[in-house]
């Protein structure tokens, strides 16, 4: 007697197995594929979409192991060390603004002006819950965050130390954009596109929130000087970095804004992929293109305002009796970013003297009170990625963008070469890139292999827990205890954006991966619990001729890696089909959107979602085999303990 | 003076009170009786034996006494038929030996093996080898062919295919059914059925074969070709053939023929 029955023979008796109770087998069959198809099909998926992220990654920056640092600087609120520094050119300035209000008799309160230094701030519920804050408006705020940051080891030339230390083959630099929300040193003032060479009135000057996409995202997503290196792979064929010999800045504009530049009207949301591809051809042709921004600091956009509004009430006011006209009255520009005139002044020497002296008064907290404004040209060389994707955050183009972070980033850039000093553009970026504010400057390091970016970071990445900022400055207290003086994380590469979205995928599909298992746990036990329950009969007969428990265990055993094989290869089939039709539906979309991001030099690239990872494949083939065999276990263990001769007997 | 048939006739008759068919079964048993005084049988070996042999099942909360104290002999090569009514003990008599169940009190040997002392798959093995079992209702695997259904005690023994295709068609043949191998059991006749089921008990070459109501399924036409053959593989291979029946007719042609009756043998 052999300890096993010959796997021909226990595959003959297990085949008959396969014959009974037929439509329940081919429903629970049905039900499983069904399961451990979305685990099939969402491994296909990924799969493919992994192969295809790694395929368009050869463009941009993907095949280059970069690191991104922000300095880890003073912080202007919950900042002790700033508040105290501030404190005695505070009580000197509100001192003075207080003593020259009441020499000209101007009513002032130190208290609510918000140009001081410092201002008084409501930190609770409580009327008197009231502390003393530093204003990021002040410009002797600014210095003195200027001059506390110079103390600490956050340079560009301290951080390419650091990097040097670990291996790094180059550094670069670039500026947070000036605009949009730019922090503490964020440029006062606003550039805007000129459309058709016009400067739009009626649309004031955005600042912080408003349109993310087209022309106008200039000035709500922001324009930031960038490293040539870094930018140079993100150009549109036959582009440079170099000034125009018509003084134009090279800059990258966001799709939407390219689209504008070239007149064309946004696609509908029910366009084509066809279509999709057609206009990015269109759009591509916006390289080398020059349209012209206009720069308005502060106190002019001030006296801009100033002079629309005035003129909008003298023209609600015409003709009504009792209306006196302004003594001061302002033209509008006669052209575009030009200046705003007076066209008449009418003032009484009192007048003049009243507005002398609050402008005295003013300028003891404001260095920026003339107005400065001004166009230059610049020449689109490249295009990037729209805050939101090609169309809708929801669309094939907003899911690549949103995984995709290895792009050049969102917003218009410059190459930093295009800057010089005291020019206009560089007045309208705020400086130079090395006159930036630490809030504003962002760093890079290089390395040959991504093993040495990854040590980079890990080496000397400061991020500490939310849960431990206590107290004054944490960020920057909690770092300096640790000596590690930047965040860091990597650019560029799509590994990150790669292992993000594997990462997020396995976040969704271990949920997936436990229901599904149960539920087929369950439905296969009862299914295969039924059938063995109802092969006792010939359970008793094989036992009285012969049969060991073992070898009816192996027919069942193989039984149920039989059912195994069919939800296999029922559930890859269904996944496959799944996953081949989602990927034809969506890749024409997805590639679409891939070269935006990626800047891909073949718009005829293809970002297919359908791919085979045979780990992936053999791992959910595991999963189906040993919840089949986990299933029957029970059922098959009862049976096995049965005694023949009863079940005999009940028949 | 000698007794002469009619008197015999009457002796019954009024010992049955006129019951004719009364009158007939006991003729029967009274042949019986006296063939198993004359008996003796072809060999003197003894291939099982049950010595105080008693078997109590748990039927719900009663303990139903199915065998009690029972001692029998079976000696190598006979054809031994057990009768009794329904809930005699019988079956569980055929049961214990061929090793399907346990007794509760007494010893079962059978080749020369205590059946008490195997282990499970011991007793499997012996099963396998040694004991041939045919049921009433043939239980053959009805989405296996004929020659597959036959090999099956074979694929627990781990014989070899090319040997027990061989052997499965030569007991197919003995069997009659050398035309039928292809067939699935739907497409065979009760008779044909048992027949296959004979074979299939044949096939490990068992030193005894042990049959439970063979006929009982079957017209009397087919049973009595079925006992027909147990005749002849019992004559012929000196397998030792003990079938399990209520049919007094078809125990009469057996070598022996025991009587069971509320658990015991009478």
């Amino acid at each position: 007697m052999s300890f096993m029955m010959r796997p021909k023979d226990s595959l003959t008796l297990a085949f008959t197995k396969l014959r009974v109770r037929r439509i329940r087998l081919g429903i629970t069959l049905v039900v499983m594929s069904l399961l451990f198809a979305v685990l099939v099909f969402l491994s296909l998926i990924t799969a493919g979409a992994v192969k295809s992220f790694h395929t368009f990654g050869k463009e941009g920056l993907g095949g280059r192991y970069i690191v991104t640092a922000f300095p880890i600087g003073q912080q202007p609120y919950d900042n002790q060390e700033l508040t105290d520094t501030l404190q005695q050119p505070y009580q000197d300035l509100s001192a003075k603004k207080t003593a020259l209000a009441k020499k000209y008799d101007i009513p002032y309160d130190a208290k609510t002006d918000s140009s001081l230094p410092l201002s008084e701030q409501q930190t609770g519920p409580d009327p008197s819950d009231k502390q003393l804050m530093a204003n990021i408006g002040s410009p002797l705020t600014l210095a003195a965050l200027a001059e506390l940051n110079a103390k600490l080891p956050i340079s560009y030339d301290d951080f390419g130390a650091v990097a040097k230390q670990s291996g790094a083959a180059h550094t670069y630099r670039a500026t947070v954009n000036a605009y949009g929300g730019g922090g503490p040193g964020g440029t006062s003032g606003g550039i805007k596109v000129l459309k058709d060479g016009k400067e739009d009135y009626d649309s004031k000057p955005q600042k912080g929130y408003g349109q993310p996409t087209g022309l106008d995202s200039i000035t709500t997503i922001g324009w930031s000087e960038m490293s040539d290196e870094l930018l140079k792979p993100f150009l549109l064929d036959g582009q440079t970095t170099a000034i125009g010999a018509d003084g134009s800045i090279p800059i990258t504009a966001p799709y939407s804004a390219a689209e504008q530049l070239m007149g064309l009207s946004k696609l509908p949301a029910t366009a084509t992929s066809q279509q999709k591809l057609e206009r990015l051809q269109a759009v591509r042709a916006v390289a080398g293109k020059t349209t012209t921004i206009c720069y308005r600091n502060q106190a002019s956009q001030d006296l801009l305002q100033k002079a629309i509004a005035q003129i909008a009430d003298i023209q609600t006011n015409k003709g009504k009796s009792g209306y006196t006209m302004p003594s001061l009255q302002y033209n509008l520009p006669t052209e575009a970013c030009g200046p705003v005139t007076i066209k008449k002044d009418a003032r009484t020497s009192e007048e003049k003297q009243a507005d002398s002296h609050q402008d005295e008064l003013t300028a003891l907290t404001n260095d920026d009170m003339q107005p400065v404004q001004g166009a230059f040209p610049v020449r689109v060389v490249g295009i990037t990625n729209d805050l939101t994707g090609v169309g809708t955050s929801m669309d094939a183009g907003g899911l690549v963008g949103s995984i995709v972070s290895s792009s050049l980033g969102q917003g218009w850039f410059s190459p930093i070469s295009a800057f010089k000093p005291d020019s206009l553009p560089t007045k309208a970026q705020g400086g130079l890139v090395q006159d930036a504010p630490v809030g504003r400057q962002q760093y890079f390091a290089e390395f040959n292999t991504s093993e040495a970016a990854k040590a980079f970071i890990e080496r000397n990445n400061c991020s500490p827990p939310q849960s431990d900022f206590i107290g004054s400055n944490p960020m920057l207290t909690l770092c300096n205890k640790i000596g590690k003086h930047f965040s860091l994380s990597p650019y560029g590469n799509n590994a990150g954006a790669i292992e993000d979205f594997q990462h997020n995928i396995w976040k969704v599909a271990r949920f997936v991966l436990i229901g599904v298992i149960i539920i087929a746990t369950v439905v296969l036990m009862g299914t295969l619990g039924k059938i063995i329950a109802d092969s006792r009969r010939e359970t008793a007969v094989f036992r009285s001729l012969g049969a060991r428990r073992l070898h009816i265990s192996q027919i069942y055993i193989i039984y149920t890696l039989l059912v195994s094989l069919m939800i296999i290869i029922l559930s890859f089939a269904m996944g496959a089909i799944g996953a081949f039709i989602v990927s034809n539906h969506l890749e024409p979309s997805l590639s679409v959107a891939a070269v935006l991001v990626y800047n891909a030099r073949d718009i005829h690239q293809h970002f297919g979602l359908f791919g085979i990872n045979a780990l992936y494949l053999l791992i959910i083939a595991g999963i189906v085999v040993a919840t089949a065999l986990l299933a029957a276990t029970i059922p098959l263990l009862t049976n096995m303990r049965r005694n023949p001769i009863r079940d005999m007997r009940d028949e | 003076m000698a007794q002469t048939p009619r008197m015999l006739a009457q002796q019954l008759l009024d010992q049955t009170n006129g019951d004719l068919a009364a009158a007939i079964d006991l003729l029967r048993q009274t042949q019986q009786q006296s063939k198993a005084s004359h008996y003796r049988p072809k060999s003197t070996e003894v291939i099982a034996r049950f010595a105080d042999v008693s078997k109590q099942y748990k039927v719900g909360r009663n303990h139903v006494r199915a065998l009690n104290d029972v001692s029998i002999e079976v000696y190598k090569g006979e054809f031994l038929a057990i009768t009794g009514t329904s809930g005699s003990g019988k079956s569980t008599l055929l049961q214990l030996l061929g090793g399907l169940d346990k007794p509760s009190q007494g010893t079962i040997e059978v080749a020369g093996q205590n059946l008490a002392k195997l282990r499970d798959a011991k007793l499997s093995d012996f099963r396998n080898q040694t004991i041939g079992f045919i049921f009433q209702f043939f239980y053959l695997q009805p989405f296996l062919r004929l020659q597959t259904n036959i090999e099956v005690p074979a694929m627990f023994g781990g014989m070899k295919s090319r040997e027990r295709r061989a052997r499965s068609s030569e007991l197919a043949g003995k069997v009659g059914l050398q035309d039928r191998l292809r067939h699935l059991p739907r497409e065979l006749s009760g008779g044909q059925m048992q027949r296959a089921a004979i074979a299939r008990a044949l096939l490990n070459q068992p030193r005894i074969l042990l049959a439970d109501e063979p006929t009982g399924n079957l017209d009397s036409a087919n049973a009595q070709a079925i006992y027909q053959l147990f005749r002849k593989i019992c004559d012929e291979q000196g397998t030792t053939v003990v079938v399990v029946t209520h049919d007094r007719e078809l125990a009469s042609l057996a070598d022996r023929s025991i009587a069971m009756s509320d658990g015991r043998i009478v």
